[in-house]
């Protein structure tokens, strides 16, 4: 029952950085691959303020998904609005700069901040008993955050213009152009917000796992796991898809073999991928 | 001319090249290699240096390692040392393993035939196969993995330790004092998923079996050496029957300082010791991630608090212009290894320069450096010092460190 809760904590979060994804995928239907990296940014964003200012940690962890945010809306405003004028499609663009603003990012990270671990304090320091298992109430904290961002981005998706706009691009980007929605602007948005998705998850696991200018990398892989999981593009596909890959994982150390725990997620992801190739819940892609 | 005759002109024309330019680094090799000529009336060394000196490589022990080098060619030659050394160069293998190939691969072309350095065992696995080629000669300081020498190595020595004697005269000693004096009888290991950790672990559960008392339970966890959180391998081993009193952690990449904190997390850490495998406590981040749980925390290291006080140790620091550390001393020794041996065989031709080292023995920054030839521990140094030691209290130093256990 602890791998169960121990699972099911970090699955959230798996969760909330795989949503970032679904979420671009479905509005631009193409990758980002700095996603790590705005993780890695979220996470120096909360070490930065929290020590310049000493703030508490429960506000200075707010400035990881809007340093996240802003430097999304920069990179796409600047290296990704002007299309390519070439027979590159648009798509492998954003995959070959994305590429390229991670290993700015990271090196930038690495001359800024060196190669070494940082860590902010604990958003909160308490411990949390559940069961029999004392758990630190940061993992409490992420978890939460990871279910709140999901249910933000739902009212935004439900409720707000962007969010309307953002569903129909998904749906249909001709049509959602044609009757007068602006496809940059709608597509900025969503990049942008995938972003701070991304800064969310990595200022809320900075007190768990440090930051360093590579910690982007191993969450960017299992959110690309998480993502194909759930289905491209399904948000539930997204959330879903973190909590199983959390719980088989921690399952699997305790109870098969910690020799293998690198794999886990890749069988289940097979698995899946067996019994449903399109992923457990694409159908939420259209009607969100 | 048609198109097709024109790209076989141009094939044939590149293959010729290319064959040419590998003919000429073949041959740039091997005479690097073998037949160094010596300059004057004494021999010269060709050395050169490949660490890890950025990101994502252990730069700082790379750092530390080339400075020491530099120091040691630097006094080398301003002394009357009977040995030349030339220092063909310093590269940076950046932690990959095809970088650090590459670069000695270009560093042999250049007429390299010693080299110091690597920090890890899997980038010294990488470039084994170019040493034993080139019949260059590679002191290890850093790499510790039991494969790394042996006779199918004949140019390959060590000055540092290895996983088997890390375990057989540093760790083990310590366990068990601990049983014998406190009764423990439950071990944990959490051993990341690398050549050092896979190979310490097994070094340590086969000399657990055979030198702690009958009965002692073992329970080991194994976890991805990228990964970050540990919590599902420590929950595994804090649901062990018996609990762990005593859990090792051998670790060299990200995790090595996160499991302190998560062990307290998941509640095994205070109740259960935690064993750092060998002195990463005294590098870095260590006080920034692992904060006052860092404090109690017991580590192997190779020198006591109040460092090493040989005479070499001495002429080291002079050189330096600073007090160094353990990394950097097994760096200036593997250089200084090299030299006394050419010195001592007058030549640096490949059969009488390791019939030298082989014979060696000399007071290095460490302690007495001279080399094993038996099957078991070839080429390997014996009787390395280890010691457990702790720290008191938060954002601590090495020399504030307090010494727990000689293990002799």
């Amino acid at each position: 029952m602890q791998a169960v809760v121990v699972g099911l904590l970090m699955g959230a979060v798996y969760g909330l950085m795989a949503l970032g994804l679904a979420l671009l995928f479905g509005v631009m239907r193409t990758i980002n691959f700095a996603h790590g990296a705005m993780f890695t940014l979220g996470g120096y964003a909360f070490v930065v303020v929290s020590e310049a200012t000493g703030v508490p940690s429960a506000l200075a962890v707010l400035a990881a998904p809007v340093a996240a945010f802003a430097v999304g809306w920069l990179v796409h405003a600047s290296l990704l609005s002007p299309r390519p004028d070439s027979n590159v499609r648009y798509t492998d663009y954003v995959l070959i700069v994305t590429f390229a603003v991670t290993i700015v990012m990271v090196n930038g990270a690495t001359i800024v901040f060196g190669p070494q671990f940082r860590r902010p304090p604990s958003i909160s320091p308490e411990t949390v008993q559940v069961l029999d298992l004392a758990l630190g109430a940061d993992r409490f904290v992420a978890a939460a955050t990871a279910v709140l961002a999901a249910a933000a981005l739902w009212v935004v998706l439900r409720y707000t213009f962007t969010g309307r706009a953002w569903r129909a691009m998904a749906q249909n980007p001709i049509g959602a152009t044609v009757v007068g929605i602006d496809e940059k602007r709608a597509h900025r948005s969503a990049f942008a917000t995938a972003c701070g998705l991304a800064g969310v998850a990595g200022g809320v696991l900075a007190p768990l796992t440090s930051v360093f200018p590579n910690s982007g990398v191993t969450p960017l892989l299992i959110s690309f796991v998480v993502l194909v999981i759930g289905g491209l593009g399904s948000m539930a596909g997204a959330l879903l898809g973190g909590l199983l890959v959390g719980v088989v994982t921690s399952l699997g150390v305790v109870y098969v073999s910690s020799a293998y725990s690198d794999i886990y997620a890749y069988v289940l992801m097979l698995a899946v991928l067996l019994i449903r190739p399109a992923g457990l819940l694409t159908r939420a892609t259209r009607t969100y | 001319m048609s198109s097709t005759r024109q790209n076989r002109l141009w094939s044939a024309a590149t293959i010729l090249v290319v064959a040419a330019l590998v003919a000429g680094c073949g041959e740039s090799a091997g005479d690097g290699a073998t037949t160094v000529p010596a300059e004057g009336d004494q021999p010269e060394l060709k050395l050169a240096v490949v660490t890890s000196l950025s990101e994502p490589g252990v730069f700082e022990l790379g750092t530390e390692q080339a400075d020491a080098v530099q120091a040691c060619v630097d006094w080398n030659n301003a002394n009357d040392t009977g040995v030349t050394i030339d220092l063909v160069g310093i590269e940076d293998d950046r932690g990959d393993p095809a970088v650090a190939r590459a670069a000695v691969n270009r560093l042999i072309g250049e007429g390299a035939h010693a080299f110091v350095g690597d920090i890890t065992s899997a980038l010294s696995e990488a470039v084994l196969p170019l040493i034993d080629e080139n019949e260059a000669f590679f002191v290890l300081g850093t790499s510790w993995a039991d494969e790394l020498t042996g006779p199918d190595h004949p140019t390959v020595f060590r000055v540092g330790v290895a996983n088997s004697s890390l375990a057989t005269d540093g760790v083990l000693p310590y366990l068990t004092d601990l049983a014998e004096s406190e009764g423990v009888s439950s071990i944990g290991i959490l051993a990341e998923d690398s050549s050092f950790g896979r190979g310490l672990l097994t070094a340590l559960e086969q000399g657990i079996e055979e030198r702690l008392p009958e009965g002692t339970a073992v329970h080991s966890e194994i976890y991805p050496a990228n990964s970050t959180d540990v919590t599902p391998q420590l929950l595994a081993l804090g649901g062990a029957s018996p609990t762990p009193e005593v859990v090792a952690i051998l670790a060299a990449s990200a995790a090595r300082n996160l499991a302190i904190p998560q062990a307290f997390e998941v509640g095994l850490a205070p109740d259960a010791e935690l064993l750092a495998s060998w002195d990463w406590p005294t590098y870095g981040d260590f006080w920034e991630v692992a904060g006052d749980r860092g404090v109690g925390v017991r580590f192997v290291a190779f020198e006591t608090p109040e460092r090493s006080a040989t005479a070499e140790a001495a002429v080291m620091t002079e050189a330096l212009g600073e007090e160094s550390s353990i990394w950097a001393k097994w760096a200036w020794d593997a250089c200084r290894t090299l030299a006394e041996a050419a010195a001592d065989a007058g030549t640096v031709e490949r059969e009488a320069l390791q019939a030298a080292i082989e014979e060696l023995s000399f007071e290095g920054a460490t302690g007495l450096i001279d080399f094993a030839t038996e099957d078991d521990r070839y080429h390997d140094r014996s009787g390395i010092p280890m010691y457990i030691v702790s720290f008191g209290e938060e954002n601590a130093a090495f020399a504030d460190a307090e010494l727990v256990y000689s293990a002799g």
